[in-house]
């Protein structure tokens, strides 16, 4: 069962994300964290308890307080570790060329996407996956 | 009787008759020699004549010379025949004989080399004598009763100027016995011969001379009228004077420089009318003189006089020109008139006054700094700049010295040294001074320096310019200013138009995504819900081109004060908020001044709703009831509006931040980051002040001061 983790601060977004990924897996487990640092101790808290860390993460890059980026430069070395093997998605309602040139000096960050997530999307990632 | 004659009378009568008959034959022989004699010389005169009518045809001097040498041979009935015409002015002798000689001689190949040892023999009048053979070293000896007669004749003569002739004719020695000596008759035919032959050579040579100088002249001419034209067209004023140095010709130049026409000067002399009285011109006039007396080519520079009376100076050039005997023929004159030359001087110096008014009129100090003699100059304008007037020289220097601002000092003094001491030529500083004569303003000066060095390169003298860029150094600092403020607001608006395309693409964004999940859905209430999320994307949308809206206005619209009721104006707003608002939040609104102001009624309007609701949108969830409190106050210049709430307030590190452009520093509610962004500048606009104070989790107090303006009174936007 694949586990899903989606950072965004859109109420609206949080509602559709996992309809969408549903509609491709139905059998899956989903956690919504609407402000970065509650992502942050969400992930911390699957660490310490020994928990899977999640298959894919579907980070926002515009959010208050703490941004996208701002998340990724928050994560801790032993976080990076614990999400080895976990996709890191950014998305953006808009692409701005200089975030996707930034994207590309976080090594964790496997892609980088507009919203909204689409049908076609979550099947293409899970076909990647299943083929490793 | 009578017809009986004795015998003896009868013999008397035969004896007489037969002496009239001799008498008679005698006188008949006579008659026919007389008439042989006549035939004969018929002929010879007959030749003679063929020969002037054929010497008339000739046209070549060898030719008729050929036929001189035919002709001798005709009428003198001698086997050779021989003839040499030596012209004066030339080395070549022409030579004319018939072959007889040459076959005589058994020579056939070099016979230039027989007739030139003819000719020795002849020059010595020995014809005959030794002759050398051809191709032979053996020499014969053949005498004149060895090969020809005595009889021979030969004739030297002078055919005018022209040259000599010689001519000699003979006859081989078998046929000397039978020839006839030469007699009177033949001798005389012979001058006549000789004669004729004199006068058709000289007649030749003459019409011969006559051609060569006529064509000579043609080409002399051909010389002439080149170097005429050349003498036209130059741009020099050329003069032809005959050897006592009277005008024979001029040509354009020389008219249109002195205004005189060629009749008017001919046969004149140049200096009669030319020269004057210049004192600098004096020298240049005796060398002339002189140098004409002794026929000598001269070069001077002098001045002149048109016809009109001006005066120019000329670069005069005078060259005698002999013939051939040295014998002076003319003088050629050509003057070049640098008169232009003194033009451009008096040129230069029209620039350098009109320069002076430029500097004048563009403000541009100048001065000068003489390093030998210690002397400073300024002009006019750098006199005002320092607020200097009858100053000497020295306390010129001084003055420009003192006013140097200290701070500017030592640079400028290095730069300055620099130049004094050669290493640099020229210097660009600018720097501040101190007008002690102005008050102490202080300027902005912009100075050029240059050094002039003498010929050993040591600086002698440094000038230069110097500039007042006080305003000009004030613009350019506001400019920068006002480019920086530039560069801010563009950043802004670079991130203006991204925040704004991100915000209004958002909800755009959502709406898709959830048309997919309605696409895929066959569910009727999940469809609902989804609608229902739409609608809230929409009404987000909604807002933020609201807001962009109210920003645009407040940036556009100019500011209209008109009288309002503030009450009403705070409760309408109430009124439209209160849809957002829950019923636990109390909006109230606190009147401590009259409900009538003087206000900006749209700016007041976009700015209390957004104040207002902030505060109930981030009111904070708690068991205390929430509340947003307006309240008014005034004095005789302003009004005080406080608006306050117990909302869940803003964290002292993000304080400074709201007011920015789309930030947001709450999760709560899903703002557009433009509301206090909007205030702020609403703020500025009216000319007022908001100080923000907040505590998190308790609460925030926001104050404005804005300033009373009555309602005639517009105020300008910054």
């Amino acid at each position: 069962m694949n586990r899903y983790l989606l950072i965004d601060d859109d109420e609206v977004i949080t509602m559709i994300h996992p309809a969408i990924i549903r509609r491709v897996d139905k059998d899956c487990h989903i956690d919504i964290s609407k402000q970065s640092y509650e992502a942050l101790d969400f992930l911390n808290k699957q660490l310490a308890e020994g928990n899977n860390p999640p298959d894919f993460i579907f980070l926002d890059i515009n959010m208050p307080m703490i941004n996208g980026f701002q998340f990724l430069d928050k994560l801790s070395d032993q976080l990076i570790e614990f999400l080895r093997n976990s996709q890191v998605v950014m998305l953006s309602s808009s692409v701005d060329p200089r975030d996707i040139e930034k994207a590309k000096h976080y090594p964790i960050v496997k892609d980088f996407i507009s919203k909204p997530l689409s049908i076609e999307y979550i099947n293409t990632i899970l076909n990647k996956e299943s083929h490793k | 009787m009578e017809e009986q004659l004795s015998y003896e009378e009868l013999y008397k009568k035969y004896q007489d008759l037969h002496l009239r008959v001799t008498r008679f034959s005698s006188i008949e022989q006579a008659l026919i020699n007389a008439r042989d004699k006549l035939d004969q010389e018929l002929v010879l005169y007959k030749k003679l004549n063929d020969f002037n009518s054929q010497g008339l045809k000739s046209k070549e001097i060898n030719q008729f010379l050929k036929l001189v040498v035919e002709s001798v041979i005709d009428i003198f009935e001698v086997e050779i025949g021989y003839v040499t015409f030596q012209p004066f002015d030339e080395g070549h002798k022409l030579i004319s004989t018939n072959n007889r000689l040459v076959c005589v001689e058994g020579a056939g190949q070099n016979e230039r080399q027989v007739l030139e040892e003819l000719d020795f023999l002849i020059d010595h009048n020995i014809f005959g004598g030794k002759i050398k053979l051809f191709d032979s070293s053996e020499i014969i000896d053949f005498l004149p009763e060895a090969f020809f007669s005595s009889c021979l004749i030969s004739k030297r003569l002078n055919i005018g100027l022209f040259g000599e002739l010689v001519i000699a004719c003979g006859i081989g020695r078998k046929k000397a016995a039978n020839y006839k000596a030469f007699d009177s008759r033949s001798l005389t035919l012979f001058t006549v011969f000789v004669q004729q032959i004199e006068a058709y050579l000289s007649n030749m040579l003459a019409v011969k001379k006559n051609k060569e100088q006529l064509e000579l002249i043609s080409k002399s001419e051909l010389e002439l009228k080149k170097l005429s034209l050349i003498a036209t067209r130059t741009k020099s004023g050329v003069i032809i004077s005959d050897k006592y140095g009277k005008i024979e010709w001029v040509n354009n130049s020389f008219i249109e420089t002195t205004g005189y026409t060629l009749e008017e000067v001919k046969g004149r002399k140049p200096k009669e009318f030319l020269q004057t009285d210049d004192p600098l011109s004096e020298n240049a006039k005796k060398e002339l003189s002189y140098a004409l007396a002794q026929k000598k080519a001269v070069e001077v520079i002098i001045q002149n006089t048109n016809k009109t009376g001006g005066l120019y100076y000329i670069q005069l050039e005078i060259t005698p020109i002999f013939n051939e005997e040295q014998e002076l023929l003319n003088f050629i004159a050509i003057q070049k008139d640098i008169s232009e030359e003194f033009r451009y001087k008096k040129q230069l110096e029209n620039i350098n006054s009109r320069f002076e008014l430029i500097t004048q009129g563009a403000n541009i100090g100048i001065w000068e700094n003489d390093i030998i003699n210690h002397k400073t100059a300024w002009n006019d304008v750098l006199m005002e700049l320092y607020g200097v007037r009858d100053e000497i020289d020295d306390a010129l220097y001084d003055v420009w010295k003192d006013s140097i601002h200290p701070d500017d000092f030592v640079k400028l003094n290095n730069d300055l040294q620099e130049l004094y001491t050669g290493k640099i030529s020229i210097t660009d500083s600018e720097y501040r001074i101190i007008l002690k004569k102005k008050d102490n303003k202080e300027c902005f000066v912009r100075s050029l320096a240059i050094a002039e060095k003498d010929e050993n390169n040591r600086v002698i003298r440094i000038l230069g310019t110097t500039v007042d860029i006080t305003e000009a150094h004030y613009a350019e600092q506001r400019l920068l200013e006002k480019n920086e403020e530039l560069i801010k607001i563009n950043g802004e608006l670079d991130q203006f138009v991204y925040s704004v395309s991100h915000d209004l693409r958002s909800p755009l964004l959502s709406i898709k995504g959830i048309l997919s999940l309605i696409n895929t859905s066959e569910n009727e209430e999940e469809r609902l819900m989804y609608l229902s999320l739409i609608a809230k994307s929409v009404d987000r949308l909604d807002t933020t081109v609201l807001e962009i809206l109210d920003y645009s206005r407040n940036a556009r619209l100019q500011n209209i004060i008109t009288e309002l009721n503030f009450k009403e104006l705070i409760d309408n707003i109430f009124g439209d908020l209160a849809y957002i608002a829950d019923e636990n939040v109390d909006l109230r609104l606190v009147m401590e001044c009259p409900e009538m102001v003087h206000m900006d009624k749209p700016r007041m309007d976009i700015l209390m709703k957004n104040l207002i609701s902030n505060g109930i949108k981030y009111r904070r969830q708690s068991n205390e009831v929430s509340y947003v409190e307006v309240k008014l106050q005034s004095d005789s210049e302003h009004f005080y509006i406080t608006i306050s709430d117990n909302g869940e307030g803003i964290k002292a590190e993000n304080q400074e931040k709201v007011f920015d452009m789309f930030y947001r520093a709450s999760t709560t509610s899903a703002g557009t980051g433009l509301g206090l962004y909007i205030c702020k500048d609403i703020i500025s606009k009216l000319n007022g002040k908001m100080i923000l104070m907040s505590e998190f989790s308790k609460g925030t107090v926001i104050k404005l001061t804005l300033p009373k303006i009555n309602k005639n009174e517009s105020l300008s936007p910054n």
